[in-house]
């Protein structure tokens, strides 16, 4: 199974260690090993190789006394994962790819990953991102950029850049992202993944590291629907440590065990209303291939037994505007607790310097320019005499962001589909001149932060460079279950999924 | 080195508030944002912020006076539950991720000055 690495995913590979076809201790090798390989990819800032070895050692144990009754209480035993290093791993440097948290060792589990390791998950190492999460193409990273595995010349998207690209490079079985306003989406489609951002609420943000707290969510990253929608499982549901989960039960994915009977397309998705925002598609900027990539993907849907109903998200244009007025607003409120006082960089200082200028020096060089940037226009949209004009402005935008889809789901249509991304993945380098650009990349993932809305990204098709596409689905909130269900139909009659990056196909 | 960044934007007929020209202290804000940059530094930031700037400013030539905020979509409500007694983190643990520290406590440059030696 490990010389072929089309077969290979959380599913089948749970499958495996079940029949005891294959060891904890020799998957986890068998990634670290290619992680190791292949780290000119930039994927990871961290491998754990030695806890993560021991981990899957404990797994093998587990298995050899408990047989198959090991994966009911531990679903993903055996399983290795790569975390995203915006999220806290006890014991584990966790650095939000920053020069401020270089060396931070945080001493608590994000919620999420305690829920994973519970499940049985092994932690190979953390991913590389753009600092803070600020940014589109992962090389606002501190430490180096990653690239992308279709074409190493090009980005792999970002923020959660090394996360798409240990999962599209199979330096893990599956990985977590954060999603503030694409950052799981947009690397998943440029890297030829599936990436979902949950509702807001679903998953617990206890442990990751604040950026847009309103905005902010963990979700999953994985070579198909079905481990995406298993690892949702996992890491969703209330938790006291953070009072925006919701107590909402957690999303039931019956559907996705492989031994039921999978529902005939035509019965699951016959008569469903896929709207298609018309701003959306006629948007200036959306590159021609993307766009006939993502009609082809609604003529499949219609093939499948689909409606295609056009609607209208009238105030999409203002919602660009709003993000980068209230995600810099939350992070420069978010990151003035990065002070060089009880963990983080502290500058060097003469015995003369205040404590004003400890702050302030330890800021200036901890941050890279990216998050100065958005700390800069947060701090000043915050300040007194533009609080009204900036802040509260956008925050009303945002009402009617997401009162276009609330309206849009209550009239219209049961899902939304559109492109994740206007282009295919750019050129490293491409566009870290111009910080608007880059934002621009972003378009049609920001609205969904901004009304909170789960949202899933899935290939769709491949441009004529070989770049992989990607086909955003949007569901009504709370709404996983429908949209992963939409997803894996299309995804089964399609075999994007089955492709393989050309530069990872070689074996340790 | 220019602090101030003039930005000239277009106004609108039905909008009373001063849109033609506003400016941000650039100075002024980095010190809020308790942010040390070199001049080069401070060169880059002030074109990137006009940049920026010049995106976000369309936002407020519209009339949004009877929209309500959105500040989070899952709405604002108080979470409360009985005290518990539970685990803490270990104080050598903390301190261990302190840049410096004394035993138990962190360490920071002087907090209190001689009288007329405050930063204002």
């Amino acid at each position: 199974m490990l010389d072929d690495l089309s077969i290979l995913n959380i599913q089948s590979s749970l499958r495996k260690l079940k029949e005891k076809k294959i060891g904890a201790l020799e998957l986890t090798d068998f990634f670290l090993n290619r992680a190791k390989k292949l780290e000119a990819l930039g994927a990871y800032i961290t491998l754990d190789p030695e806890q993560a070895r021991k981990e899957a050692a404990l797994a093998d144990h587990l298995i050899a006394t408990e047989g198959k009754d090991a994966f009911i209480k531990k679903p993903l035993l055996g399983v290795p994962l790569a975390i995203k290093d915006m999220i806290c791993t006890k014991d584990l440097k966790t650095t939000a790819a920053s020069l401020i948290l270089e060396n931070f060792i945080p001493p608590y589990d994000a919620t999420a990953v305690a829920k994973l390791k519970a499940a049985g998950g092994i932690i190979l190492g953390k991913t590389n991102m753009d600092e803070f999460a600020m940014g589109s193409s992962n090389e606002n990273s501190a430490f180096f950029a990653a690239c992308n595995p279709w074409d190493t010349s090009r980005v792999p998207g970002g923020s959660s850049g090394g996360s798409a690209v240990a999962v599209a490079a199979r330096l893990a079985l599956g990985a977590l992202g954060t999603d503030t306003g694409g950052s799981i989406r947009q690397p998943a489609a440029f890297s030829g993944i599936v990436g979902l951002k949950p509702t807001y609420g679903r998953v617990s943000r206890y442990g990751a590291i604040a950026f847009a707290s309103s905005l902010d969510q963990i979700g999953p990253m994985a070579l198909n629907v079905d481990d995406a929608s298993l690892l949702l499982s996992i890491i969703s549901g209330e938790d006291q440590h953070d009072s925006t989960s919701a107590a909402v039960a957690p999303p039931k994915f019956n559907f996705l065990n492989s031994e039921n009977k999978e529902q005939s397309p035509s019965s699951s998705i016959k008569g469903l209303r896929i709207g298609v925002p018309k701003e959306y598609m006629s948007a200036a900027g959306i590159n021609p291939e993307v766009e006939k990539i993502i009609r082809a993907a609604l003529e499949k849907f219609v093939e499948l037994g689909a409606r295609l109903v056009e609607i209208s998200l009238p105030n999409t244009n203002l919602a660009l505007a709003a993000y980068y007025i209230i995600a810099p607003a939350e992070a420069s409120s978010n990151l003035a607790r990065y002070d060089g006082v009880r963990y983080g960089r502290r500058a060097k200082i003469s015995p003369k310097d205040s404590l004003f200028e400890m702050y302030a020096k330890s800021r200036g060089e901890g941050f890279g320019r990216e998050v100065r940037r958005r700390i800069v226009i947060g701090t000043y949209v915050l300040s007194s005499g533009y609080y009204d004009a900036y802040y509260l402005q956008a925050l009303k935008a945002r009402r009617l962001v997401f009162e276009d889809f609330v309206k849009a789901f209550q009239d219209c249509c049961d899902i939304i589909a559109c492109p994740t991304s206007p282009t295919t993945a750019f050129k490293l380098n491409e566009k870290t001149s111009d910080p608007v650009a880059m934002y621009l990349n972003d378009i049609y993932t920001i609205p969904v932060n901004l009304a909170g809305l789960p949202a899933i990204s899935i290939p769709c098709g491949f441009d004529s460079q070989k770049l992989p596409c990607g086909l955003q689905l949007i569901g009504n909130a709370w709404d996983e279950e429908r949209l992963l269900k939409v997803a894996k139909i299309y995804e089964s009659n399609t075999g994007w999924k089955d492709r393989l990056p050309p530069t990872v196909e070689v074996l340790p | 080195m220019a602090n101030q960044i003039n930005i000239i934007m277009s106004s609108t007929e039905n909008q009373k508030k001063k849109l033609a020209v506003d400016q941000i202290d650039l100075k002024k804000t980095v010190k809020l944002a308790y942010l040390s940059l070199t001049p080069t530094e401070s060169e880059q930031l002030e074109s990137d912020i006009i940049k920026i700037l010049n995106t976000i400013d369309k936002l407020r030539a519209i009339d949004l006076a009877t929209v309500e905020p959105l500040y989070q979509v899952n709405g604002f409500f108080n979470r409360f539950r009985e005290d518990q007694k539970g685990d803490h983190l270990q104080i050598q643990t903390v301190i261990e991720n302190a840049p410096d520290a004394l035993g138990r406590f962190f360490r920071v440059p002087l907090v209190v000055e001689k009288e007329g030696d405050l930063e204002q």
